[in-house]
């Protein structure tokens, strides 16, 4: 599906967080903010040309869940959060897209240049953070 | 500065069936040579992918190296969907062309950078220090994407890179000869 016809849903708030998955490759280390944080190609649509996947925060949580529940078999991944906000000032959309197995599964949509990418991994924030590599 | 690299052009053209093979063999003079200053040629062998990776070079190849080629290797091991989103495995011509960008750009003094894969297959350097921000993604020899940022200055430039590394290679020094503690 092109992602020209996905459309932004309004009824995933500005302050909406979005949780993605960050494998252990991409905890790289930022001296200059004296922590490490994702990289900026975790932030990337997958090859295949369909968006990037996040799950909505606030499902995860009405459904019971919590967040490492977001890993469980992805060993060694840490959980990053950007909001919804951040995302739409990157032009940027956010869409819901419930899969059969992952009913808070949405997408966020739109061209992501070089600098968007670097956008969304400076306004990312740690929900779970990588394991050793906390300082 | 570009007479320095203009030699790194000289490497052999590899294809991923050459790298099949598990034996590899890149020819590098060094800079030391450029600038006149004899030195013997020498011959280092590397572990990598399965095989070896056999660097010539005209004097020691820099101390940094191994520890290049040993990430770069990583890198080249990642199964698909090493990141859970479907990414593909990290290219072996992007691996070998980041090998010899290094060997161009990269001084004594200069701080390692993170070695990242990408979920298109290419590798993407990175420095986040001494209030640089310089990321460089290597999609082949010669297609290199880069951006820069200096929170001292002001200074940013995002641009794709051929083979005139001039301005990557003014980037590396002005990152490499800044004080560490000067952030």
């Amino acid at each position: 599906m092109s992602q020209a016809l996905y459309k932004d849903d309004a009824s995933i708030a500005n302050e909406a967080s979005l949780w993605r998955r960050i494998p252990p490759r991409h905890f790289v280390r930022d001296d200059n903010l004296g922590r490490f944080r994702p990289s900026s190609a975790a932030f990337d649509d997958p090859p295949n040309g369909s968006p990037m996947s996040v799950v909505l925060a606030d499902l995860v949580i009405a459904s019971g869940r919590v967040a490492t529940d977001m890993l469980l078999g992805h060993e060694g991944f840490a959980l990053a959060s950007i909001t919804a906000a951040i995302a739409r000032s990157n032009q940027q959309g956010v869409a819901r897209d419930p899969l059969p197995n992952e009913p808070a599964h949405a997408i966020e949509f739109g061209r992501k240049t070089k600098s968007v990418k670097k956008a969304l991994a400076n306004g990312s924030e740690w929900v779970v953070e990588p394991p050793g590599h906390s300082a | 500065m570009s007479s320095v690299l203009e030699p790194l052009r000289k490497c052999e053209g590899l294809s991923d069936r050459d790298w099949a093979a598990g034996q590899t063999t890149m020819v590098v003079p060094s800079r030391a040579t450029l600038v006149g200053r004899a030195q013997s040629r020498s011959r280092s062998v590397f572990p990598f992918l399965n095989g070896r990776l056999t660097v010539e070079s005209e004097g020691p190849l820099p101390v940094w190296f191994r520890r290049a080629v040993a990430a770069l290797d990583e890198l080249a091991q990642l199964p698909t969907d090493w990141d859970s989103y479907g990414a593909g495995a990290i290219g072996h011509q992007s691996i070998l062309a980041t090998a010899e960008l290094l060997l161009g750009i990269m001084r004594d003094d200069t701080p390692f950078p993170s070695v990242v894969p990408t979920n298109r297959g290419t590798v993407l350097l990175e420095w986040h220090t001494r209030g640089v921000d310089l990321e460089v993604e290597v999609r082949g020899r010669d297609r290199i994407h880069a951006s820069f940022e200096d929170s001292r200055d002001g200074t940013q430039w995002e641009a794709e890179i051929g083979p005139d590394l001039t301005q990557l290679v003014q980037s590396i020094e002005r990152l490499s000869e800044r004080d560490s503690a000067s952030s």
